[in-house]
This record gives structure tokens, sequence and C-alpha cells, in this order.
């Protein structure tokens, strides 16, 4: 007996033991515990990976034309897009398949190895201004989809009217009426609602068919869609891949071979580099990682830090980044929450060191910001980055939270702030990060409740003003253009569901100021400049960085990382190859 | 028998109603909207009241679960999706059986795999034999399934290159995530079944068999192992359930189009008609497999078909038997 219990403690040690080893290896285990006085001391041991893609290269037309009998690229995606219609939600599969189907009137391209968004005209010839309230758009006349149908004018007020009936396009309302000139001429009759960037954002947001490919399919092209790129899908298998192959020909290939913008090229669609593209739908993220290692696929851009760091280490393998979501911490200023005082707000600002919470969460990999907004935006300002924009620094952050002390007699045990954040991983170890310097300040270790909850329920959480006194608030990076964008949907009383900004500031000041810069007619870069030093001066929102995410493939492919895609997706098309030595 | 088998397929309707109407409660009392997460952030309240008018969410309470129960349980549609606009009974039918595979094969390899190994452990009991299988058993219990998955893809898939590691697209795809899936119902079955045969073994039939001299191997397979089944077969028929709708982890792992997946993935996006039919249809399988269940236990026990059986028809079988009697 004795014996017995003897053998199965050892046993449960020995399981106990090889859980846990298995458990633990390849990182993502950041602390919480309160940072050391200066900077925090990283949990992580392995470092950000650097980029490792080469300098953007002239791509040659022998360099891109090389024989080769099948230029087949496998891609592991995380998500099955499940439905192929142009203007249903976007999930992460869409995002990365619909780019490959079809085209929007513009593409906004950003070259991340430049630092810029390029905009190219991809179906429209030309966009103007030509009245108040008043666009026009002139089409390019030889657009064909793949089924062999012409595109015009008439195409897109279909395509934006069907769109507007299924309601879930915000942004048209923007738009009163479309109307058609003629065959490659068309006017959107706007209204007060369209802000900067909201045209643009409807060029290059809304994909492109022909009334008559659309109507001739069965169910709205959710099964088989036709599309004007040079691929066709040749074959979907829920939950298990989708096969796109060359479409016989493209409506464009002189613009692919001359690469020139004024006809039509965009890096996004030049069907010559690819034969065919298998996108493989694998939703876990060491899964992906393996089927990277065995073969299996040939290129991901949804691999995590860990998983990344560990192939980046392998000649096999070439890694590249592209910027993710943007986090900052928002405070809520109304009656009901700690943070309406601002020396509190300066406090916390100070405390947080953005670098210290991008090393415990995400091992450094990212980029440090110092506006509300992302150096890719067309408004984004080079004074920003030199600015002094809440530096770390502890002493001064403790002299700020003596004198919120004293103005309203509170003490550290009394503080309690409720820190509100999406409940997934990288956001959950941020906020833990934010929570630890807050703690470092006050000395409270319960001081921050981390309300970790999930997207939709976050989504209607920060429109209340007694849900929250700090707020994780994210925003996107290179799939937006401009400021604008971000602060006419989170920091404008008009456009949200509470009447009130992101930080519940009834300010009427900040409000006519951010008028001014979103505001097509006074957009500039000086009201843009003030609005932000405004946010700025009243401690609305720390932005702290954004995070990178990893796109990695076997070394016989390149130009990774140079640009990034649709919607964050991987734009294929402008990688290069060397098939001599894929090994297909 | 067939009036209680009737009796049983009857009773599955206000089981299932019963399922429906709280799970669309609980959605309905959930927070999170479905309308503000697809018009995003920035939409007005004019905006989402319009989408969510579209969508039918408006509606108060009782005015929607009546649509909802007239549309599923009379018309038999369980509607489209919101966000993908396919029809929810299509999309179910098309990921049903991956779900349905990895079930079964949890039921085949508790059969093959895991009642031997139990029946061998009770038959050397306390021996090497029984400590080596009770040992497996502790690790298949023990370990999460997601971890098992990850090591037998990094054994199998990566480092042997012998098995894919993800997908469904051959049959050879299907070995590691049934293999990760099957194991903690192996371990299950093999304590319960070594449980079961240690009860019967014990008993007084059995000493009295072994004392005829009945040979070990029928004494084990015709005389133990059916008086020991009972709570095998309730052992299994729970794991099959649990399998329906709870592999939804192996079904991540291993990037399986299942209904757990499913599931999970509309109630994050709050996508109310997925989660309403794909519950409706797990209550209903559920309750099937409890019925067969049941059936189960009255074909190895007559005692138990027995109750199933009326009054009457008891009374008639008795005045058989004695008359048979004489």
């Amino acid at each position: 007996m004795k014996t017995k219990r003897i053998l199965s403690l050892v046993l449960a040690v020995v399981l106990a033991g090889s859980l846990l080893a298995a458990c633990g290896g390849g990182g993502g285990n950041a602390t919480t515990a309160a940072p050391a006085e200066t900077t925090a001391a990283p949990a992580e041991t392995t470092a950000a990976p650097a980029e490792t893609t080469a300098p953007a290269e002239e791509t040659t037309t022998q360099e891109v034309l090389q024989e080769f009998d099948h230029k087949d690229l496998v891609v592991g995606i995380t998500a099955d897009p499940k439905y192929w219609d142009p203007w249903s939600d976007f999930n992460q599969g869409r995002r990365d398949t619909i780019p490959v189907i079809y085209q929007c009137l513009a593409s906004y391209v950003p070259d991340l190895e430049g630092g810029e968004v390029i905009e190219y005209l991809v179906l429209a010839e030309s966009y103007e201004n030509t009245a108040d309230d008043e666009w026009t758009v002139k089409i390019r006349e030889n657009i064909v989809d793949t089924a062999g149908n012409k595109f015009d004018a008439n195409d897109v007020k279909f395509c934006l009217d069907t769109a507007r009936e299924k309601g879930i396009w915000a942004e048209l309302n923007a738009v009163d009426d479309i109307i058609v000139k003629d065959d490659y001429t068309v006017v959107f009759k706007t209204n007060k609602n369209l802000k900067v960037g909201d045209f643009q954002n409807i060029l290059t947001n809304f994909p492109m068919v022909t009334q008559e490919s659309y109507e001739a399919s069965a169910d709205a092209m959710v099964s088989m869609p036709v599309g004007t790129t040079g691929y066709v899908m040749e074959s979907y298998t829920a939950g298990e891949s989708v096969v796109f192959k060359k479409a016989d020909s493209y409506w464009n290939d002189a613009a692919n071979e001359s690469q020139d913008p004024a006809e039509g090229y965009c890096p996004w669609f030049d069907c010559r580099i690819l034969d065919s593209i298998t996108f493989k739908f694998i939703t876990d993220d060491s899964a992906m990682s393996i089927a990277l290692e065995n073969g299996e696929i040939d290129i991901t851009s949804n691999l995590s830090a860990a998983n990344a760091t560990v192939l980046q280490a392998n000649p096999d393998f070439a890694v590249g980044t592209r910027p993710g979501n943007m986090y900052g911490i928002s405070f809520n200023v109304s009656d009901t929450s700690p943070t309406k005082n601002i020396n509190l707000r300066q406090a916390i600002a100070y405390a947080v060191d953005s670098a210290g919470v991008l090393q415990l969460a995400a091992s450094g990999a990212g980029t440090i910001l110092k506006a509300w907004a992302y150096p890719t935006y067309t408004d984004w300002q080079d004074a920003w980055d030199s600015a002094d924009y809440f530096g770390y620094d502890l002493a001064k952050a403790q002299d700020y939270l003596k004198k919120y002390y004293e103005e309203t007699g509170t003490t550290a045990a009394d503080l309690h702030i409720r820190l509100l954040t999406q409940s997934s991983r990288s956001d959950s170890k941020i906020a833990e990060a934010v929570q630890g310097y807050i703690v470092a300040l006050t000395g409270n270790e319960n001081c921050v409740e981390i309300v970790g909850v999930e997207r939709t329920v976050y989504e209607s959480m920060w429109e209340a003003d007694d849900t929250f006194d700090i707020l994780l608030l994210y925003g996107q990076t290179d799939t937006r253009t401009t400021c604008c964008y971000t602060w006419s949907r989170q920091a404008n009383q008009e456009k949200t569901m509470s009447g009130n900004d992101v930080w519940h500031s009834n300010d009427d000041e900040g409000q006519r100021l951010l008028q001014l810069a979103i505001d097509v007619d006074t957009h500039s870069d000086q009201t843009v400049a003030d609005f932000q030093k405004y946010i700025n001066d009243q401690v609305y929102i720390k932005n702290m960085f954004s995070i990178d995410t990893f796109i990695v493939g076997k070394s016989w492919i390149s130009n990774i990382g140079h640009f990034s895609g649709y919607k964050d997706g991987l734009p294929v098309c402008t990688l290069r190859f060397d098939w001599a030595n894929s090994g297909k | 028998m067939i009036r209680y088998i009737i009796k049983r397929i009857l009773m599955i309707i206000p089981v299932v109603l019963a399922v429906a109407i709280i799970i669309f409660a609980v959605m309905y009392f959930a927070p999170g909207d479905r309308a503000s997460m697809t018009l995003g952030p920035g939409a007005t309240q004019e905006e989402i009241y319009a989408l969510r008018e579209q969508l039918g969410l408006n509606d108060p309470f009782m005015v929607q679960l009546g649509k909802f129960l007239f549309q599923t349980f009379i018309k038999f549609d369980f509607g489209t999706s919101y966000i993908s606009g396919l029809p929810v009974a299509g999309e179910l039918a098309a990921r049903f059986p991956n779900t349905l595979i990895l079930a079964l094969s949890v039921i085949v390899t508790q059969l093959i795999i895991g009642l031997p190994l139990g029946m061998v452990a009770a038959i050397h009991r306390d021996g090497v034999i029984d400590h080596i299988c009770m040992l497996i058993a502790v690790i298949g219990i023990s370990a999460p399934a997601f971890w098992i998955g990850l090591e037998l893809m990094i054994i199998f898939s990566l480092n042997l290159n012998w098995f894919p590691a993800s997908g469904v697209a051959s049959l050879a795809c299907w070995v590691l995530p049934i293999t990760a899936n099957s194991l903690r119902g192996i371990a299950q079955m093999a304590r319960q079944s070594r449980s079961s045969m240690l009860e019967v073994i014990n008993s007084d039939f059995m000493v009295t068999a072994r004392a005829k001299g009945v040979p070990k191997g029928r004494l084990y397979m015709h005389y133990a192992l059916p008086n020991a089944l009972i709570p095998v077969i309730q052992t299994m028929g729970n794991s099959f359930g649990t399998s329906l709708g709870g592999a939804v982890i192996i079904e991540s792992v291993f990037s399986i189009p299942g209904i757990g997946q499913y599931m999970v993935e509309a109630i994050s996006s709050r996508d109310y008609p997925i989660i309403r039919g794909t519950s409706v249809v797990l209550a209903i399988a559920f309750s099937l497999i409890m019925l067969l269940v049941d059936l189960a236990f009255a074909f190895f026990d007559p005692r138990i078909k027995a109750q199933y059986e009326g009054s009457v028809a008891r009374k008639k079988k008795v005045k058989k038997a004695v008359m048979s009697n004489g």
C-alpha cells in the first residue's frame, strides 16, 4: 500500500513536470509584476525579430517572367472566408482572399519600406471634387470581368446602390445619390456627413463587379465570385482551402507590362507573378508554424511573435513584419470617473512606459507612437516624431499624483481604476503591463481592475460613461490613410451611439477643433495639429504603439513586408519568387 | 417496449423546446449587439436602429421568440447567418459529418482499446499489467487535448512527416485529430470498465461459474462482460454526446470545419441564427443518443427491459410463464 502511494506520487510529479515543460516553451509568458523604477525589466527572453527582407528592388520583367511551369503559391490563413460576395462583413479570411478576385475603383497601397501610402487608380481613371458636395469619377474604358462582361459607370452605381441596400456600409450614408453622366463618368452627390478621407474610403473599400455577372449569379456571388482581377476561383472546399487560378486574360495586361500607374497598374494586381494561389485555412498558430516547416504552406502573414522568432533563426525561412493595430490608453473624463482629474491623467500618462509595455506584451516588436495617428497617414506631421509626448518619467508622474491627492483628498488606498480591454490574448497582455505601471506609480496593488470582455461587449461598454475609467483603445494603422478616419469615428459626438466622444468629455472646444480638422473644407495641417495638441493638453489619450504582425515565408520568397495588402491581407502579387530553388 | 420508445421520442420534443427557449433567452439578454458590431465604431444610433430593424432585432422578446419557434419547429428553417447570409441548415449539414467523425471515433476507440484495456486491468488486478493500463488511463485523462494534439503534430507531422498537420482533405488528415480526441475517451472507458468488471468478477455467480469449470475466456466474455456493460454503455453515450458539441479544441488545433468551431465563432460574433440552430440540432442529437443508450441497457439487461414494458404486458408474460410451467 505504501509502495503504491509513493509510486502514485512520483507519477503525478513526473506528469505535472512534463506538462509544465511542454506548455512553457516558446515565450509569450510576460509577467505582470510592477516594473522597475526606470524601465520595465522585459520578461521575454526572445528579442524582437529584426526585418530580414532585402531592400526593395526594382522589378525587372525578366525576374517577373522567369520561366517556370507552375508558379503556384500556397498561403496559410487563419480563417475560412466562407462566403464570396463582394459586400458582406469582412473576416480575416476574406481580407486575405477577396483582393485576389475583386478590384475597387482605387487602391491605397501601404509601402511599408517607404513609410507612405501610395494611391493607385485601378478601375477609376481619375476623380475630382468638382463642386461642393460633388465628386466626379471617370472609369477606364477597357475593363472586362473574368466572365467577359464589360464594366462601366452603370455598374459603379449598381454596386454602390446594392451595397447601400444591405445597410451595413455606414460610409455610404455620406452619399445622397450616384448619377451616371455617361458610360464612363459617375457623379457622387455627397452630404455634410462626408469627412476628410471618407470619399477616398468609398473609392478604395468597395469591391466592384458588373451588374450582369452579379445578376447572373444564383446567390449574389456568395458561392462563386466573378471579379475583374486576373484570377478566377477554381475550387473551394469549406474549412479546407480555396484555389484561384490565373484567368485566360486580364483586362489590363498592358498596365502590368508597363507598370505605369497612369495606365492602371497596381502592384496588388500583377497577375504575371503567379499562376495559381491556394489559401489553406489553418486556425491554430502552432499548426500554422508546423505547416510552414513541413512544407504544407509556403507563406503566412498571421504568425505569432513566438513562432516567428523561432523560424527567423532558421535559414530556410524569411521573416518580415507589417504593422498591426495601434493601442493607446484613453481616459474617461466624465464626472463618474476619478480620471476626470487632469492631474491623475497626467500622472498615469507619464507613469506608463510605452516601450516597456511593448516589450512586455510583444517582445518589443512594434513602433512607438507619439500622436493619435500612424506615420503612414497622409496627414501625419513630422513634428510629432520629436514631440515630448508623455515620455516615461516616474518622478514627474508622482508629482502629478501628489497634486491629485491634495486636490481631491484621495489616498492611494482609496484609488480604484477600471481598465476596460478586449479579452483577446494580446490586448490582455497589454492591459496587464499597463496595470503594472500604474501599480508601480501608486504603490497600491489593488488599485487597477482589468475588465476584460469580448469584442461585442467591449464595443458597447465604452459607449457608456460609467463602465470604465481607462480604455485600452485600439486603432487601425496602415489600412487607413488619414488621422481623420479614426478621429471622426471615436472622437466625433455626431458619430457615436452615445452622442458623446470616446472620453465622454462634453467638450465643446474639443468638438469645434475636431470638426475643423475632419471637415473637408477646413482640413489642413494646422487644424490637424491643433486638434492633436488639444487632446495632448487635455491628456485625453496617450497613444502608445502599434504592434507588428509577422509574415513568414520560405527563403525562396522575397519582398516580404515591402507592401501591405487590402485590409491588412497578404498582397501575394507583390512578392517575388526564386522558383528554381522552390522545390516545386 | 414499442410504447416506451414512442414515449421517449415524444419526450424529446419538450426537451428540445426548452433548450431552444433557454438559448434564445440567454442570447437575447447577453450584452453585445450584432448591428453595432457590423457597422463598427462611429455608426450613429439611427444607423444601428435601421440595421436592427432589418434584422428583426427591435421586436419585443416574445415576438422574436414566437417568430423563432415558428420558423424552427413549424417551417423547419433555421434561418440564415447574419454575417454570411448562408442558410444555417446548409452549413450545419456540411459541418456535421466532420464532428460526427470525431465523435464516432471516440466510440470506436473506446470499444476497441478502452474496454479491453479496462478488462485486462481488472483481470490482472494489482499486477504489473493493471498498473500499466491504469497509468495509460491516468495520462489520457490528465493530459489536455490541445497539448496532446500539438505533441502529435510535432512528432508525426513535423519530425516524421507521416501525416498532415491540419485540414480534412484526405484520410491521412484524420489520424492525428482522431488520436488526440480519443485518448481521453479511451482513458475514461478503461477506468470505468475496470471498475465495472471488478464489481462483477467478485460476484457469487462468477464464483459459481468458476467452480463449475467454465473456461476463463468464456467466463469473462459471456458471464462477466454483459453484466459489466451498463455503466460502460452510459460512459460511451456521455462521451459521444460530449464530443458532438465539445470537440471545439480539437477542431481549432487541427483546423477541422466542425460544429464546435462554427458555434464558438457565432457566439463571439453574435450570429444568433447559427447559435440557435446549432443548439437545437445538438439537443436533438443528444436526446436521441440518450434514447439509444437506454435501449442498449434494455438489450443487455432483461431486468431493465422488463421495467420498460407496461404492466399489462408484464402480467401477460407472467401468466404465460405460469401456464407453460403447468
